[in-house]
């Protein structure tokens, strides 16, 4: 996973790193390398044309008429030895054949992730734990998209509680920034675990990524949701609108498949959503006794928690074990903490496979 | 522009289909491909007085590039030629001994923590 070509021995050297950026179609990855690279990124923006239709769905992204067929790649020159160079995966099924070369020798990837098709990115996280990749992922904070806290996705994500997941605005130059820091950083802290080895025998990230318990024996038919908004306490005890079923009609229109343990991750269309907000009980809202640790900032000033002036674009990074809310049965236990409860366990990815 | 030209309009696209330019070849000759960020150079200082006689004009323009080292990604860029045809134009040119590529990593290894340092200062200070 090295990625310096070069040693930079020498005057003038240079020492190339590059940073994949994946996520689900549509999830801005064209927006956020173009954020922060200095030279105009290779996009290679097509319409949407009707042989897309099918292929590239555009389940709430409906305003969405262009797609990026070529990678994406930006530029950021670090000194005049060092350069860091950014390329977007292709966010289409048929494109992945294209992963395996663009993560050959990355330091790390960011992964976007949309909240309103949160199951999009499914196949990012399992594409990078099991190529033990470091990465970090970032919510990205479309203006029309439910406000969810990181540590929900966290646990939709069934992510290791080592891996950063924060908050971030694609567009926003300071936002993409600190994204980027972060996965530094990431890179960074994970090293020690590098050299030693991976931290888990690759059998076990085979059969359940990180430290989560694999929950195959968990019916896995709403694994591919977040909790519907209107369930989830802490974002109807704020004045977010509450973001209509229409957000969530891409993953919800399918039935899910009958019991069927997700055979292959990669192929298959989101099973859908669940029912969700009744019958599987999340913490009421009533008396939203999480609010507080949970908060999310409204939209427009999201900058809230821990807030960094340098960062035009808002940010919350939410270090993974910090936030664990304390104990109140209530409450999902710990995201990352092993966790038995089916109904919990039924908001997981489905591990990889 | 006159009506005729119009199929010669930037936007038209490549007049020349872009595997033309490598005789129909979609990998390098010599079986290694070349890394996103491989980084290539001149061999010779002097390469830009050479005998370029024998060289296509995308080679020419590509040897232009490389007079300081650059990515393979950089070269694809300038060029606005597909990746796969810039593989193979590079991988022709180092077998010809006007380019070469310098030393990298092997995939196994890591940047020096020194390096990554350097990279995330570089960011904070963007």
């Amino acid at each position: 996973m090295g990625s310096a070509p070069s040693d930079g021995s020498g005057d003038g050297l240079l020492a190339a790193f590059k940073i994949v950026v994946a996520g689900g179609f549509g999830a801005g990855k064209t927006t956020l390398v173009g954020a922060v690279s200095e030279v105009r990124p290779l996009r290679t923006e097509e319409t949407l044309s009707s042989g897309s239709i099918g292929l590239d769905d555009l389940g709430g992204v409906a305003n969405k008429t262009t797609t990026t067929v070529a990678m994406d790649f930006g530029r950021i020159t670090i000194s005049s030895r060092l350069v860091l160079y950014l390329f977007g995966t292709p966010g289409q099924e048929r494109f992945w054949f294209m992963w395996d070369e663009l993560s050959y020798g990355a330091l790390g990837a960011v992964i976007l992730a949309d909240t309103r098709r949160l199951d999009d990115c499914f196949p990012s996280v399992d594409y990078f734990e099991k190529c033990h990749l470091p990465f970090i992922v970032a919510i990205n904070c479309f203006d029309d998209s439910p406000r969810y806290d990181p540590e929900d996705v966290r646990v939709a994500l069934d992510l290791d509680p080592r891996v950063p997941v924060m908050l971030c605005d694609a567009r926003q130059l300071g936002s993409v920034k600190q994204v980027l820091v972060t996965l530094v950083e990431h890179v960074l802290a994970s090293r020690p675990l590098l050299l030693q080895g991976p931290a888990d025998p690759p059998a076990t990230i085979a059969a359940g990524p990180g430290t989560m318990p694999p929950p195959a024996e968990v019916p896995q038919a709403g694994s591919h949701a977040l909790p519907p908004p209107a369930g989830v306490p802490h974002t109807g005890s704020h004045a977010l609108p509450p973001p209509a079923g229409a957000a969530h009609t891409g993953p919800q229109e399918l039935p899910p498949p009958p019991g069927a343990p997700q055979a292959d991750p990669y192929s298959m269309p989101p099973p859908a959503g669940m029912p969700l907000a009744g019958s599987h009980a999340l913490p009421p809202s009533a008396g939203a006794p999480q609010a507080g640790p949970y908060a999310m900032p409204p939209p427009a000033a999201m900058p809230q928690a821990g807030p960094d002036p340098m960062l035009p674009g808002g940010l919350q990074v939410m270090p993974p074990p910090a936030s664990a809310p304390e104990a109140d049965p209530d409450l999902p236990p710990p995201p990352g903490m092993p966790d038995d409860d089916p109904v919990r366990a039924g908001l997981r990815r489905t591990p990889g496979n | 522009m006159p009506p005729d030209d119009k199929w010669t309009d930037r936007n038209a696209g490549p007049v020349v289909r872009p595997y033309a330019l490598t005789g129909g070849r979609t990998a390098p000759t010599d079986g290694e491909i070349l890394d996103l960020i491989a980084i290539v150079a001149t061999t010779d200082p002097a390469e830009r007085d050479g005998d370029w006689i024998d060289l296509s004009p995308e080679d020419r323009s590509i040897l232009g590039l490389c007079h300081r080292p650059v990515t393979v990604t950089d070269v694809a860029s300038a060029t606005l030629l597909p990746l796969g045809v810039i593989r193979v134009l590079l991988a022709d040119l180092i077998a010809r001994g006007r380019l070469s590529v310098l030393p990298q990593r092997r995939s196994g290894d890591q940047p020096s923590t020194e390096l990554l340092k350097e990279v995330l200062h570089g960011l904070r200070a963007l």
